[in-house]
């Protein structure tokens, strides 16, 4: 129990810190558009970064926060069927559906996103543009950003579990009604 | 019935049976798709998932999206709205409903400055609704047009609704936003028709400001300060949608330009804090990651749907019927409307126009046209019983007095506003096409 406690507090703290951080972002893709629109309008000179610069930063953006946004309970999900359940059968239902929908999921794409990555690091693979970035750095941000969303899949799923293992035994009426 | 038809209705039964478990409704796409996936295709279908997750974070058209966030969320931080609606309510006040159409007034005008709904009925609903319950509206009608009005805030341009659409059915996102311009204009039009017209046969439901508080402002200042307050909302509507609409600059840079002027009016308005700043970041962070982790699980379930041929099963199904073009729009309507009662745009979209839209294409109808229709169309998805967000917010922040049944009852007469606007938008589809048509050929 103890042990779980401290597994999840830890996954939840890495994630809220590394969504906090990353979240700021987003003013850095305010501050390019800003630049290369006033750049180009203003003073008549397009620059060759602002695009690819803005959407690489944008890329990092959006798969660093995932796991932030599980944490935070931003995703999107359907409670008014369930909301009518004890809330011991509840976490006993999010068990189920974190095994059988979120661990397959997200499990079988943490080994081809490394790949996919460590592909783009062997050929020191760049854009295409005239300005030819790197594409690697942006590419190993999508297993990290997979595996923060992983492990914190796992954080609810053991906080669920937790709550089964404290409150254990404590409402024999309601276990007749999920053996029914 | 072959082996792969039998997978493919499973995995809408499947899908179906997952959403009501409450389980995040993205993992729910993407697990349905990876056991889909893997009995009909095997493990290779996982990298085709990176890839497509790949593809999205290189989008540039979706990145539009945590910017308009971004500037919806600088701009509720900024108080521009409260302002506003203070000078307005005065000005339409004395009139009877004249609050309420206020309400709806000043919705539109942030609707055309945000692209979500949360701010939009939130703001309204802690600003218009105390005032008007206080001033003796009507309960239900108060409800109704504070959600409707604020619902708004997704079909008026900007939207990160039409975003998302319009990077998914291969669209000029500017073209989509000029389209959903005039029906969104409407829509509010139809609402203020209504409030005025409910307010003229039931006096009781919307009574005109009282005579003391009217006598608080005269006329002069009422006409001054609604000008003034309107002033900063349409200087940035016209930076942002004139210049998409102009052709200088792409939806996504001019997204970038207006969160940047949002950010300036939080100074002007004098609401600038580091607090502030921090809180709108991770605001949009967590709404960001609500759009782009459905994705994640949505692209996963469509490759593997469509990749089976799903989407002529569908078809079939639908061919089958023998209904004809409009009898397969009627169809596709329902659809979104009846998913619209339980999950948000987002998953509708993204399940509906991959299988429906080629389809709907066969059969002749012009893809713009069509996917406005169903923008408008998809105002209902925040107003319908039992799962529309707007309910949801305004029942978070509401007085107690007001129970789930008035939110209910309150919102079915604007609830047929909408379908009645989009069955304008199908008998005349000049209203959509005729500003898209004589646009800029820079958009």
């Amino acid at each position: 129990m103890k042990v779980l406690m401290k597994i999840t507090s830890i996954i939840d703290k890495i994630n809220e810190r590394v969504g906090k951080i990353c979240a700021y972002s987003v003013i850095l893709v305010m501050l390019v558009m800003v630049y290369e629109v006033l750049s180009r309008k203003i003073f008549n000179s397009p620059t060759i970064w602002a695009f690819e610069t803005s959407i690489m930063i944008y890329a990092f953006l959006m798969i660093m926060i995932s796991g932030y946004g599980l944490l935070t309970g931003s995703l999107v999900s359907v409670d008014i069927f369930v909301e009518k359940l004890s809330e011991r059968n509840r976490h006993i239902l999010s068990i189920c559906m974190y095994l059988l929908l979120f661990i397959p999921f997200t499990t079988s794409m943490l080994l081809p996103a490394l790949q996919f990555a460590l592909n783009s690091w062997e050929i020191r693979e760049l854009s295409w543009s005239q300005w030819a970035p790197p594409v690697y750095p942006i590419k190993t941000a999508l297993p990290i950003g997979l595996f923060l969303l992983w492990i914190q899949g796992i954080s609810q799923l053991l906080k669920s579990v937790m709550y089964l293992l404290s409150h254990r035994g404590e409402k024999p009426l309601e276990i007749k009604e999920e053996r029914r | 019935m072959t082996p792969v038809e039998i997978l493919l209705i499973t995995m809408f039964v499947g899908l179906l049976i997952g959403i009501m478990t409450g389980h995040p409704i993205a993992f729910v796409l993407g697990g349905i798709a990876s056991i889909a996936g893997l009995i009909g295709w095997g493990d290779a279908i996982f990298g085709i998932f990176v890839v497509r997750i790949y593809d999205t974070m290189n989008n540039y058209s979706l990145m539009a999206i945590p910017l308009f966030v971004l500037m919806a969320n600088f701009l509720t931080a900024s108080n521009v709205a409260e302002g506003l609606f203070e000078a307005v309510r005065y000005l339409l006040g004395p009139l009877k409903g004249g609050l309420a159409v206020a309400v709806i007034a000043v919705s539109t005008v942030f609707a055309a400055t945000t692209g979500i709904v949360g701010a939009s009925v939130i703001t309204m609903g802690l600003l218009g609704l105390p005032t008007l319950l206080k001033n003796g509206y009507n309960k239900q009608l108060a409800v109704g047009c504070v959600c409707a009005g604020g619902s708004l805030g997704i079909l008026i341009p900007p939207s990160i609704m039409l975003v998302v659409m319009g990077s998914y059915a291969q669209l000029s996102v500017g073209k989509l936003f000029l389209a959903a311009l005039v029906p969104g204009l409407l829509l509010s039009v139809c609402y203020t028709i209504y409030v005025v017209i409910i307010c003229n046969v039931r006096p009781d439901y919307g009574p005109p400001l009282s005579a003391e508080e009217a006598a608080a402002m005269p006329v002069p200042a009422r006409i001054k300060n609604a000008l003034i307050n309107l002033l900063p909302p349409l200087l940035l509507i016209v930076a942002v949608l004139g210049s998409i609409f102009g052709g200088w600059a792409t939806p996504t840079e001019a997204a970038g330009m207006g969160a940047f002027m949002a950010l300036i009016l939080t100074f002007l308005y004098r609401q600038f804090s580091w607090k502030m700043v921090r809180e709108s970041v991770y605001d949009t962070a967590k709404t960001t990651a609500m759009c782009f982790v459905i994705l994640f699980g949505a692209n996963a379930f469509t490759s593997v749907f469509l990749g089976m041929n799903g989407g002529q099963l569908v078809e079939r199904v639908v061919e089958s019927m023998g209904v004809g073009p409009w009898g397969a729009y009627i169809i596709m309507s329902i659809i979104v409307f009846v998913l619209g009662m339980f999950i948000d745009w987002i998953g509708i979209v993204m399940l509906v126009f991959p299988i429906f839209l080629p389809i709907m294409q066969g059969f002749g109808f012009d893809t713009l046209w069509l996917v406005t229709s169903m923008a408008v169309l998809l105002q209902t998805c925040f107003m319908t019983p039992p799962f529309g967000y707007a309910l949801f917010y305004i029942k978070s922040i509401a007085p107690k007095e007001i129970t789930m049944q008035d939110v209910y009852k309150g919102i079915i007469p604007f609830i047929v506003i909408v379908l009645i606007v989009v069955g304008i938008t199908a008998a005349f589809p000049d209203f959509v096409l005729w500003l898209p048509n004589n646009a800029s050929p820079a958009i």
